[in-house]
């Protein structure tokens, strides 16, 4: 497991927002499901906010929206996000910022929800 | 009496507005439907969730990785049995706040009331809810269309 990112530092994590963005919240909140794990996943993405710039971390933003959370919140329920950089390969773009929370359950609904509403909109 | 209650329809009378093929095909994604009794008088608002009745007609034609993140597309029976509790949750007066759609097909229904919420999250093989307030625990379980009348209770309590 990665180097446990500082409790100090926020998180970004980005949701698809488009067309017309209405897959988010009306009043442009996250919903639960921008931090549902993916069938694929065992940990959640995001990216550290003081490594990278909301521009870099959104990639597209006439399709995704961004959020910050802050790692405090994170731990507070439970969760910690650990640094996990991505190497530039698999036609990939390197991501010295991508971490990942880690200590979520697929099952729970819970926690989607928790980090949704503690979270607030960046792009 | 007991047999009165389990053949109760008043839902699929409320809702027949649309298809009725796609009605009953809803009505019985949710069985065991059975003692259910609202507690509620039902307010005439026919258009309350139109938009939320509108956003899941197009989630149905999201395909997968529609997210360009590798998505499920929605499942049918979730898009069905969300359809089917909003058009109920219209008929007794409940605005729905918003649906959307998840990355693992299914479909989430949100209902909030001041601090309180509750999440209703629609897969193709089980429905869950999830209750938020500031003043509780967050509590989740198993959804089954008869706990709806207890659940708007605590919402709108």
């Amino acid at each position: 497991m990665g180097k446990l990112v500082d409790e100090n530092e926020w998180l970004y994590r980005r949701g698809y927002a488009s067309p017309e963005k209405k897959y988010m919240n009306p009043d442009g909140t996250a919903t639960s499901r921008v931090f549902k794990l993916r069938e694929k996943e065992k940990d959640l993405s995001v990216d550290v906010k003081s490594m990278t710039s909301p521009e870099t971390s959104v990639k597209d933003p006439q399709k995704f929206m961004l959020f910050e959370i802050a790692h405090r919140q994170v731990l507070d329920l439970n969760l910690q996000a650990v640094h996990d950089p991505l190497p530039n390969e698999h036609n990939l773009e390197a991501n010295p910022a991508h971490a990942l929370i880690v200590g979520m359950d697929p099952e729970d609904e819970i926690m989607p929800g928790l980090l949704a509403r503690a979270s607030r909109r960046v792009l | 009496m007991q047999a009165l209650i389990d053949n109760y329809t008043a839902y699929a009378a409320n809702i027949s507005g649309s298809s009725n093929a796609t009605v009953d095909e809803a009505f019985k994604t949710f069985t065991p439907v059975s003692s259910i009794i609202f507690q509620f008088d039902v307010p005439d608002i026919p258009y309350l969730n139109e938009r939320e009745i509108q956003l899941l007609r197009e989630y149905k034609r999201l395909e997968d990785n529609w997210d360009g993140e590798e998505a499920k597309a929605p499942s049918k029976r979730a898009l069905m049995a969300a359809l089917y509790l909003v058009k109920v949750l219209q008929a007794f007066g409940q605005k729905v706040f918003h649906v959307a759609p998840g990355p693992r097909g299914e479909i989430l229904v949100d209902l909030r009331n001041k601090n309180k919420s509750i999440e209703l999250l629609l897969y193709e093989d089980r429905f869950k809810f999830v209750r938020f307030s500031e003043t509780e625990r967050p509590e989740q379980g198993n959804f089954e269309l008869n706990m709806l009348p207890g659940l708007l209770k605590w919402l709108n309590g």
